[in-house]
């Protein structure tokens, strides 16, 4: 939690310190800058310390029952959260950092791994994921391939395909703000932005699938009562945290919004996302008061 | 590793209706931090004091009375 109270912090001060220059697209007058840096900081405050909470009291639940039959897929999932976590930190930081190296020789090796670092991340959140959820199966013996999975997923394949087609085909914006998309060939943006992304959001929704199917088929009545709360949680953080990946993907490269939108939405997101893990956190307490009752 | 038929295990196998996986490690913890035994140790004549014991620590994880009441009424079938 400290970690994340001083990344806010570390957020903070580089926000109102940020550079003139980054305030070239939008033509803000000084106050309204101000309001609209805190309008942003404040909400990310409770935004990840939310997130931070649910994410650290799961991991303490995983750990109380570290050596049981689910102990393993319960740390994987647990790890995942805080690699979840971790994303919506680094997307947001590694934004306001780079600002204040413009003028630097390696900036646009800067903006790359910006562009870079939080699909990473989702990756490695997203398979941590997919891995205890994997784990969650062979404990309870279920199958994910039914006929609900085959559905889910070919709506997600029409989705990658027109994601794919989208950016194939997509005009690079002519924005002040500098991209991965001016600087790479756009085919090789697609091997490592776009396809780790789908294989990312395609490893979250067969956690997402396997996890409430675990919740559906484990024995213990108040057991899967306290895991329902789980299930919604991380359902949320999966799909939310997908749909604010896919924002700042095509917002960065497809995309010629308005401020407001932009902020609306990757802020709603952001909301939408955090109340996953109050769900997670209600749960991760029930569990917790499950194996330490005294 | 307990034997399957033993009084634990048919104590473990009713918990689990309830409250799952985390059955075992409720029964081991009721048994030892009760009873002051091993789990394996249990025994007939340390069935009521367990009951007893089970039932307010479930009826602390849930409002609902019908649960715990079942759950005591299953347990009481092992007594006789």
């Amino acid at each position: 939690m400290w970690i994340v109270i001083g990344c806010w912090l570390v957020y903070t001060v580089l926000s109102l310190h940020a550079p003139a220059t980054t305030n070239a697209r939008f033509q803000l007058s000084s106050t309204w800058l101000l309001v609209l840096r805190l309008t942003i900081i404040v909400p990310l405050f409770y935004i990840w310390t939310t997130a931070a909470r649910g994410a650290t009291t799961f991991k303490t639940y995983a750990m109380l029952v570290k050596d049981g039959r689910e102990g393993r897929a319960f740390n994987d999932i647990a790890n995942g959260l805080l690699w979840t976590v971790a994303y919506v930190i680094a997307l947001s930081l590694s934004g306001s950092m780079i600002q204040f190296f413009q003028h630097w020789q390696y900036y646009d090796a800067l903006v790359v791994i910006r562009d870079h670092l939080p699909i990473m991340i989702a990756l490695v959140g997203f398979f941590l994921l997919y891995r205890g959820s994997d784990r969650l199966r062979n404990a309870a013996e279920f199958t994910t391939w039914t006929s609900g999975t085959f559905g889910l997923l070919a709506g997600y394949a029409a989705f990658s395909i027109a994601l794919v087609l989208g950016f194939s085909q997509a005009t690079p914006l002519q924005s002040s703000a500098q991209s991965s998309m001016t600087i790479l060939p756009r085919t090789l943006l697609l091997y490592t932005q776009i396809l780790p992304y789908i294989a990312a959001w395609f490893m979250g929704i067969l956690a997402g699938v396997n996890i409430a199917k675990y919740a559906k088929n484990v024995k213990g009545v108040l057991y899967r009562r306290a895991l329902q709360n789980v299930v919604y949680g991380i359902w949320g953080v999966v799909i939310f945290s997908a749909f604010l990946q896919a924002l700042a993907l095509v917002s960065r490269y497809l995309l010629n919004w308005q401020l407001a939108e932009i902020v609306l939405l990757l802020y709603g997101l952001m909301l939408l996302y955090s109340i996953g893990f109050i769900f997670i956190s209600k749960g991760a307490k029930y569990l917790t008061k499950i194996e330490v009752p005294e | 590793m307990i034997k399957n038929g033993t009084l634990y295990s048919q104590v473990t196998s009713i918990t689990e209706e309830y409250l799952g996986p985390a059955a075992e490690r409720f029964v081991s913890r009721q048994i030892s931090f009760h009873l002051g035994k091993q789990p394996q140790e249990l025994t007939s004549a340390d069935l009521p004091k367990f009951i007893e014991w089970s039932r307010v620590t479930l009826g602390l994880l849930t409002e609902d009375p019908d649960i715990v009441n079942e759950y005591v009424r299953k347990l009481n079938e092992l007594v006789r």
